[in-house]
């Protein structure tokens, strides 16, 4: 049957199958394959496939090879970047075992093209986002009001939200979005999009626990969530799904699936 | 607020299958009751969860006790009844313990299944701390195989083999694959047990069934939500959205569910 709705957003997704009033942006995908998973649609030209299906304009992401060997792995994400770039836009992975690559790329950014910022993968390299290595990476991201995409998780000791809330306090002007909203501290996370205007909860994974969406938005943070996906994991079409089907308003819908993203990356949505 | 630059997505929508806006839904794994660990938004009567059902355009729904974690199903299975009474919509799943204690007496347990409209069974060796093998569950495995009677199996992929390789014509419905992928897990069993089934609740891997469809058609995937430890809405609306044909969604949807309980006979 169809969905109880009085929503126009849910009402045209459910008539095209996609949404047709705004797009969507993916604030945080990979590319590439991962030694954990098979991936049926893990290259570019898969991934926009998936994207023009699901009705996503841009997809933000950090290359998988970047996350381990930075140095040539964010050089294929620029190769992809430079093919599409209308609908790709870089997160230029880093790692504070590499603290060369970092202290490099903080000081020659501008030679990338399409880059908005960082990410670091700071659970798996076990190297706290609090790190000395990684502060030329904040303070760059500070000055220039850049984003940071960070994997967080409840309990997490690199990137939990006691690390976030130290760098969000020292880098006010560093856009600090929370990768997967740290799962599982959810009134943490939203006291920390509340408390700080640079820090933003991203819904990776995080959205498909039932009542999180709702949660956050009722809690009052609805300019501050991101849609992602971690594309080539998620069929965007998951979490979609979800805002849609949550209790909440079609504004808030807007917010979350595209407003709060063309805000934060509109230097290079339009460039 | 700055224009995005690509303000239209192309192709055009018409590339992709049309999405299955009136498919009915049948939800094969649905959880209720409350737990020692309870998610945020816990369903805990048939009430709530028929009003995410009509939220979210979901027709009808296994239900399965979320309370088997702190509770023996001597007490889970008999609950279930009020959402049974509550709606035609709803289906108890029941648990299975060992018969060994006495706890479950073969006949008057299918019985009770029958009486109460139970057509599925679940296990949770974790939980209920015993060994799913032939040693403790013969006797129930063979009349489970004779009467037809399906069993859910989390996806803890070496319990599934290892019961498979005793009991191949037991009918599984593996539950929960994992947002990690399963493929690598799940294709050697799929490939081996003809009577194996996947729920895809939280098989959100993109691509992940068109793949899984061509290579073993539709018949042994089953929709299910996971609800309400998962959300609802996204398994449906991505199930209603992905790009095949109608006949496969239907089948996914609800029309495999629907024939393993028509040929169940507890
Ligand atoms: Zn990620």
């Amino acid at each position: 049957m169809k969905p109880r709705t009085s929503s126009p957003i849910v009402r045209e997704l459910l008539e095209t199958g996609r949404i047709t009033s705004f797009p969507v942006i993916d604030a945080h995908g990979h590319m590439g394959t991962w030694p954990a998973i098979w991936f049926p649609n893990s290259d570019a030209q898969q991934m926009i496939h998936t994207m023009d299906r699901c009705g996503v304009s841009t997809l933000v992401f950090s290359h998988h090879n970047a996350l381990q060997d930075p140095q040539t792995g964010n050089e294929t994400a620029q190769q992809e970047i430079d093919r599409f770039p209308d609908r790709l836009i870089g997160y230029y992975a880093v790692n504070a075992r590499y603290p060369e690559n970092i202290r490099e790329i903080t000081r020659n950014f501008s030679r990338l093209r399409g880059f908005a910022g960082y990410k670091i993968l700071a659970a798996y390299n076990k190297t706290p986002i609090t790190l000395p290595e990684y502060a030329p990476l904040w303070a760059h991201a500070h000055e220039e009001k850049r984003p940071v995409l960070l994997h967080t998780w409840g309990g997490d000791t690199c990137a939990g939200w006691r690390q976030v809330k130290e760098i969000a306090e020292r880098y006010p002007d560093a856009r600090i979005l929370m990768g997967h909203s740290q799962y599982g501290d959810w009134d943490e996370a939203i006291s920390l999009a509340k408390e700080f205007p640079n820090v933003f909860c991203e819904l990776t994974a995080a959205g498909d626990v039932n009542g999180v969406v709702q949660k956050m938005v009722d809690d009052g943070i609805e300019e501050k969530m991101l849609f992602g996906t971690d594309l080539p994991w998620f069929d965007p079409m998951h979490l979609i799904g979800v805002i849609a089907c949550s209790r909440i308003s079609d504004a808030a819908r807007k917010r979350i699936l595209h407003d709060n993203a063309a805000e934060l990356f509109s230097r290079w949505l339009s460039c | 607020m700055a224009n995005p630059k690509t303000s239209d997505v192309s192709p055009a929508a018409g590339a992709f299958a049309r999405p299955a806006s009136d498919l009915r839904l049948f939800d094969a794994w649905t959880l209720v009751g409350a737990t020692r660990q309870p998610p945020l938004q816990p369903a805990l009567t048939a009430e709530t969860l028929l009003a995410e059902m009509d939220r979210c355009g979901v027709d009808e729904a296994m239900v399965s006790s979320a309370s088997v974690d702190g509770a023996s199903p001597v007490d889970t299975n008999p609950a279930l009844s009020i959402f049974r009474a509550a709606s035609e919509r709803l289906h108890p799943i029941y648990h299975i313990l060992p018969t060994c204690t006495g706890e479950i007496v073969l006949d008057t347990f299918f019985d009770d299944m029958r009486t109460n409209g139970v057509r599925a069974l679940a296990a949770d060796p974790e939980a209920h701390r015993y060994l799913l093998n032939g040693l403790t569950f013969g006797d129930l495995f063979e009349a489970m195989i004779e009467k037809r009677v399906p069993l859910y199996l989390k996806s803890d992929w070496s319990v599934v083999t290892a019961v498979l390789k005793e009991f191949p014509e037991l009918i599984v419905i593996v539950r929960d694959l994992g947002s990690w992928g399963a493929d690598r897990f799940c294709r050697p069993i799929l490939d081996a047990f003809p009577n194996v089934h996947v729920e895809i609740s939280t098989y959100k891997l993109d691509g992940g069934v068109p793949a899984l469809l061509e290579r073993y058609g539709p018949e042994r995937i089953l929709y299910g939500s996971g609800y309400h430890t998962c959300a609802m809405g996204g398994p449906a609306m991505r199930l209603r959205n992905l790009d095949i044909d109608r006949d496969a969604k239907e089948q996914i949807a609800h029309g495999n569910l629907e024939r393993l309980l028509r040929e169940a006979r507890p």
